[in-house]
């Protein structure tokens, strides 16, 4: 019988989280803060986080211990199994052998937990009474929900409103595990009542519910503030992905060719990549792939600089020509370690050449995610499907040049509470829009009237 | 505000949820449209003709003007407008 999936025994999941800031070839440019101009230190963070996270968030160390109470709770689920792809990779009839690190097995549903336990653990050890913190759709607040409830601490939600009122079950579940989840912007902070008095029907924006949430966190007692993503210690908490998956492969004689994650904040494929990043930079041959949206190019192409600053009174924004396309200003690269809401740590790798951003369209990621659900059975969640997109691309190249390759995937969360997105996309409703031709011309009609563009 | 694509939906890959247009236009403060709106959207409706008929320079300056700020960023803003804030009060 084939061997689906390949497990490790409670005794040999890592007892070590892989730090790669010492490894990184280039290290790492200092956050400089916004106000001084200076690079962010202890003090400056000493408000929201507690200084043991923030020790661990600059720490030199490659290997640092997890201590023994984080252990216990992340055996409610650890170690993951690594699963095989059999059936996907009989559908694509490819040489390939697809591996795939299923996150989804965790009680919150997704990667997450793997930061939400340490932080909750390392704030009940400062003396933290209270966390606060924002979530969109809900899946960080439920896992840092979950986390509060093992180790006694509070947790309060700013769910953005739009996201609270669509998506119940994200919200219920913080509830069950004892967590107060409101939507924001709420009356509960001077941010909230701000935006609500401006627009008492305001549904709300990831901005607003960061505010909301750093300014709980600073007015109240024996509080600190959460995240989920981008900073340095939520990656080195979610190496446990990776440095399982090493051990998994290492037990079945395999090392994968291609390390495949989808990329949003960060925190789920750097979890799966750091730790074979660290092989790379030692000479491995590994080829690590960060699959991000068409939609939302951070990574492939950089933040777009809209610069409306010229001298003749003509917006770049204007300077457009055919609809459909050429009307998005050319984006610009800048001065590096700008990627708009990634965590620095993937986008120095990036610059440093170990790792390949890759985006891929909406479409394509919900017919990745279909494929794989009515292959391998589990439902993924639409983040998990760009990761899937990239596998599904691989695995057909790897037919097509006829080459056997061993690809791994970070399976990061299941999409169990998202499936009115797959419903959207069954119905169409995600599909792309050919413009008629009239609807070109009675929208280029309305242009008519603006300054047309100049050539400098 | 021409509000006939309001009904179309797009999966938000920041928000990691459904989203329709009618969010999108208006979702940074003072109603300004996403900072994402025109590469979401423009496959879909003519994104370029609706953000010159129903917004004005300034607006739009205000929307896509500069940099985007990191998470970082936006925290230490939040701090400091907080400490302001108490300042004040």
């Amino acid at each position: 019988m084939l061997q689906k999936k390949v497990t490790l025994t409670e005794d040999e999941m890592p007892r070590q989280w892989y730090n790669v800031l010492p490894d990184m070839p280039n290290g790492m440019q200092p956050p400089l803060h916004p106000g001084t101009g200076q690079p962010v230190g202890p003090d400056d963070l000493a408000p929201i986080f507690p200084m043991n996270l923030i020790e661990q968030e600059v720490s030199p160390q490659r290997w640092i211990d997890i201590p023994e109470p984080i252990l216990e709770k992340l055996l409610f689920w650890r170690p993951s199994p690594l699963g095989r792809a059999y059936a996907l990779e009989q559908f694509l009839q490819t040489p390939a052998k697809i591996y795939f690190k299923n996150e989804g097995v965790s009680p919150a549903g997704s990667h997450k937990p793997n930061t939400a336990i340490p932080q909750a653990y390392y704030n009940k050890v400062f003396g933290t009474k209270r966390i606060s913190t924002e979530t969109g759709a809900g899946q960080w607040g439920s896992a840092l929900s979950f986390a509060g409830a093992l180790f006694g601490l509070e947790v309060k939600v700013y769910m953005v409103r739009i996201s609270f009122d669509q998506k119940p079950y994200r919200r219920l579940m913080m509830n069950t595990w004892g967590a107060t989840c409101v939507p924001s912007p709420s009356p509960d902070t001077a941010a909230g009542r701000k935006m609500l008095e401006q627009d008492p029907n305001s549904p709300g924006s990831l901005g607003i519910a960061i505010s909301e949430a750093v300014e709980d966190a600073v007015t109240t007692p024996d509080t600190k503030y959460a995240l989920g993503s981008v900073l340095n210690h939520v990656m080195l908490h979610q190496t446990i992905i990776g440095l399982e998956a090493k051990k998994q492969m290492d037990k079945i004689g395999e090392y994968p060719d291609v390390v495949i994650g989808c990329c949003g904040g960060g925190s789920n494929f750097a979890g799966l990549a750091l730790p074979f990043i660290y092989d790379k930079i030692n000479g491995k041959q590994v080829e690590v792939y960060a699959v991000e949206p068409t939609s939302c190019p951070t990574m492939t192409k950089g933040p777009f600089l809209y610069d409306f600053g010229d001298t003749v009174q003509m917006t770049p924004l204007l300077a457009m020509h055919t609809l459909g396309h050429a009307f998005v200003p050319q984006p610009i690269h800048a001065g590096g370690l700008r990627y708009h809401g990634m965590a620095p740590i993937v986008s120095q790798l990036i610059m440093d050449k170990l790792i390949t951003p890759v985006a891929v369209p909406q479409l394509e990621t919900f017919a990745a995610g279909v494929t794989w659900a009515r292959t391998e059975g589990y439902i993924p969640a639409p983040e998990t499907d760009h990761a899937l997109a990239m596998v599904i691309r691989e695995a057909k190249k790897a037919k097509e040049e006829g080459k056997e390759k061993t690809i791994l995937v970070n399976w990061s969360g299941h999409g169990l509470v998202d499936l009115m997105a797959y419903n959207a996309y069954f119905e169409g409703k995600l599909s792309d829009y050919e413009l008629p031709d009239e609807e070109i011309q009675a929208a280029l009609v309305a242009l008519e009237n603006f300054p047309k563009p100049v050539c400098k | 505000m021409d509000e006939k694509f309001d009904g179309l939906e797009m999966y938000c890959p920041h928000m990691g949820t459904l989203l329709p247009f009618s969010y999108c236009r208006q979702t940074q403060g003072r109603h300004l449209p996403c900072r994402n709106l025109i590469n979401c959207w423009q496959k879909r409706i003519p994104v370029d003709a609706f953000l010159a008929e129903n917004f004005i320079r300034e607006e739009l300056e205000l929307a896509f003007g500069g940099l985007p700020k990191t998470r970082m960023e936006r925290i230490f803003d939040c701090l400091e407008q907080t400490r302001r804030t108490g300042d004040r009060g």
